[in-house]
């Protein structure tokens, strides 16, 4: 991935074809999808591209993934750009997949990539199985003022895990489900939640009818708040979230200015949640795609 | 969520899109700011072209176009119809605006219609406050006219005037009505539900009758002019479905069809065959679908009609919320969730379940015609008139994968739904059914059918 400014970004989209020469694009659980793009279209990563902008961190986040294409090659990455609603902190958070049955990502591997600038400070032992790592840095680590820690996530369990030093701390929960066929699921998943009130406000708040045209919803419990994620939605819905969720401007304007040059792209979003009065407040919110 | 909105790239899980006609490519081709690319409806057209009007409702779904839009020119409607294939089975053309009577070309309109080789009807929609004038209405008669749409917001002034915003439209528009009647002129009634007229649905169908409508129909605001005013006339649906049911009751009492447009189907209980989502093919400027307003319902994915029925309004559920507990789905166990590795069964909420003692499964048959049903075994049938002790089986219908009993016990009546259980996945391999009854129903009544039914079921 290159800047705007080297003039890589605002290429074609880099996709991947398929056995028909058709793009195949990834989704943020590295699941392909069909895509056509137009002839101007533009990368996904332009507004990964706004996102590392946003959190002041431009040049040394585009340098990192510039690395991480040439080290694993393209579509291999999930990248994700999260907004804490309560610190207004933005983070990058980056997900590597292990392809099935292989370890040809390890965490030696990841924190190759991440040095020299980011120290990483977890410690794994290679016989723990897991499909996929991730690092979520925020400006601090850019910077080298702190270090990173892994966290990995098992798709037998669902659970996710943080790699503290040599320990593994249990984090989080997710459920993928249909969002038609498996809605009285998801409506069970949310309805339990501690985290919201039962009440016609919250489900609302926590199932916004524009987002919920998707490919997968995803329901998580975690340790101080529970969230949804909702996968692939087109770019009305993507622009209707940023706005929802009252990204930075710079953000905003970046996806005013090229949603129309977007439009292949299907996006993920997800939003953490707690308590407030009869419904919700959001205290973290993100949005995903690939490189 | 609709799916006709979900994305292409939807892999499995949704049933069959219903395949639309495509309008001839060389019209669309020529009048690519008017003519859509699909029809929307196999025997309907409408055709809006007069965008002016005399009265200023509060849900006005054109409010952006009155004055603005310059309609479906009368050449391009003559080109459609003169197309070999456009018209093919559109039986019934609407003209439509705006008010279409303040239109002076509105005679040329209805002239062009009657010529589709097989149109059967033509209807205006209008608010009737033109048509107290008896030649003006012979002459639309005359011209082939013969239905007559008329929008009916209020059953007297002072609620007509305020939906109307128009001092005085309650007297023109019974005028109008009243000439239609004395005419001989087939009108139907059209009323838009609203926060200011939701009280007086009944009374306005008495109305309706009483001035010899041919048909009442009911349409929830469609909020395509989403804005703060709007949404304060959206009806929640705890205060809406009571009246409009009461509505329904008190047309078929006078023998009055009716149409219910944007109310879940399933809300509208022994009325639910009223519902009708579908909206007409229509020729009107491309600009106007810009503002289309989008529907959901949480459950399109399970619900038997999840593909009829729009759902909600986002509006709406902005509003009001999803109605989860409202909503009562029939549901389509051809959609089968997903198989989860947590083994929860979800919790079907709207109904009460009774699964705690699965009974097993052999055949479950309805017979052609849906009073017998064969359960378990062929020594075990339910039958129009059995009696299971206290209980006696009044009538049977079909359901996605199962039946429908209606039980009686005493004058008391509770409708028991029987289907195969598919949904038991983890703590129980061994097919069987699912008995469920609407939730508020009397707890001792469902008590005695259920154990009745069970008893019944796990015969050998």
């Amino acid at each position: 991935m290159k800047t705007q400014r080297s003039g890589r970004v605002h290429r074609q989209p880099t996709a991947m074809k398929n056995s028909e020469g058709r793009p195949v694009l990834m989704d943020y659980c590295l699941l392909p999808y069909d895509a056509e793009p137009a002839a101007d279209a533009l990368a996904s990563t332009t507004m990964l591209t706004a996102g590392l902008a946003a959190m002041g961190a431009l040049d040394a986040g585009e340098a990192l993934c510039d690395r991480i294409v040439d080290e694993l090659g393209p579509h291999r990455t999930v990248w994700g750009i999260g907004r804490d609603h309560v610190s207004g902190e933005i983070t990058c958070e980056l997900y590597f997949y292990r392809r099935p049955h292989s370890q040809d990502v390890d965490l030696a591997l990841v924190d190759s990539l991440l040095a020299p600038t980011i120290e990483l400070a977890s410690t794994l032992n290679d016989s723990v199985p897991w499909h996929m790592l991730s690092v979520e840095l925020g400006a601090g680590h850019f910077g080298g003022n702190w270090p990173a820690i892994a966290r990995i996530y098992s798709d037998v369990t669902g659970l996710s895990y943080a790699v503290d030093g040599e320990s593994l701390v249990l984090e989080n929960r997710y459920d993928f489900h249909h969002p038609q066929r498996d809605i009285d699921a998801i409506l069970q998943d949310l309805r339990a939640s501690l985290h919201a009130p039962d009440t016609a406000a919250s489900l609302r708040d926590r199932l916004p009818p524009q987002l919920l045209d998707c490919y997968h919803v995803c329901v998580a419990q975690k340790r101080t708040a529970d969230a949804v994620y909702f996968s692939r939605i087109d770019g009305g819905a993507f622009g209707w979230f940023l706005a929802h969720c009252d990204w930075p401007e710079l953000v905003q304007s970046t996806w005013r200015k090229h949603a129309s040059r977007l439009e292949h792209v299907r996006w993920d979003v997800g939003f953490s949640y707690r308590r407030s009065g009869d419904s919700i407040t959001i205290t973290k919110s993100g949005w995903y795609a690939s490189f | 969520m609709r799916r006709s909105e979900r994305p292409a790239n939807d892999p499995g899980g949704t049933r069959a899109q219903p395949r639309h006609r495509q309008v001839p490519a060389d019209l669309r081709a020529r009048f690519p700011g008017h003519v859509p690319a699909i029809y929307t409806h196999p025997d309907t057209l409408l055709v809006a072209f007069a965008f002016e009007c005399n009265l200023a409702c509060t849900f006005c779904m054109v409010e952006d176009a009155l004055g603005s839009f310059a309609g479906t020119p009368l050449d391009v409607f003559e080109a459609f119809v003169a197309h070999p294939e456009a018209m093919r089975g559109i039986t019934r053309v609407i003209l439509s605006g705006g008010e279409v009577t303040l239109d002076e070309h509105l005679g040329r309109y209805v002239e062009v219609a009657r010529r589709g080789p097989d149109v059967e009807h033509v209807r205006i929609q209008t608010n009737a406050t033109r048509l107290s004038h008896a030649p003006y209405v012979d002459r639309l008669l005359g011209l082939g006219v013969d239905e007559f749409f008329v929008s009916l917001h209020g059953h007297e002034a002072s609620t007509c005037d305020a939906v109307t915003q128009r001092s005085g439209s309650f007297r023109n528009i019974m005028r109008g009505i009243e000439t239609l009647a004395a005419r001989g002129a087939t009108w139907l009634s059209n009323t838009c539900i609203v926060d200011r007229n939701v009280d007086h649905l009944a009374d306005i169908a008495t109305l309706a009758a009483d001035n010899g409508a041919a048909k009442a129909e009911f349409w929830n605001v469609w909020p395509r002019m989403d804005d703060a005013a709007l949404r304060s006339e959206i009806v929640g649906m705890q205060r809406l479905q009571p009246r409009l049911l009461d509505a329904l009751a008190t047309c078929e009492r006078r023998g009055l069809p009716t149409t219910v447009k944007w109310v879940p189907r399933c809300l509208l209980g022994p009325f639910a065959e009223a519902h009708d989502d579908s909206q007409p093919t229509a020729l009107i400027e491309s600009g106007y679908w810009q503002k289309l307003p989008r529907y959901s319902c949480l459950f399109a994915g399970v619900c038997a009609f999840g593909d009829s029925c729009a759902g909600l309004s986002h509006a709406y559920i902005d509003t009001h919320g999803w109605e989860v507990d409202r909503l009562c789905p029939e549901r389509d166990l051809t959609m089968a969730p997903t198989p989860d590795r947590r083994g929860v069964m979800a919790d079907r909420r709207g109904v009460m379940a009774d699964r705690a003692d699965p009974v097993p499964f052999r055949s479950l048959q309805a017979a052609d015609d849906a009073k017998d049903v064969s359960v378990a075994s062929a020594a075990a049938p339910v039958r129009v008139g059995m009696t299971l002790g206290p209980v006696e089986i009044v009538d049977i219908q079909p359901v996605a994968g199962g039946v429908r009993v209606a039980c009686g016990v005493g004058t008391d009546r509770l409708w028991v739904r029987i289907v195969e259980d598919t949904g038991q996945r983890a703590f129980s391999r061994v097919a069987g059914f699912a008995l469920s009854y609407e939730q508020g129903a009397d707890e001792t009544l469902a008590v005695a059918v259920v154990n009745a039914l069970r008893q019944l079921l796990a015969q050998p």
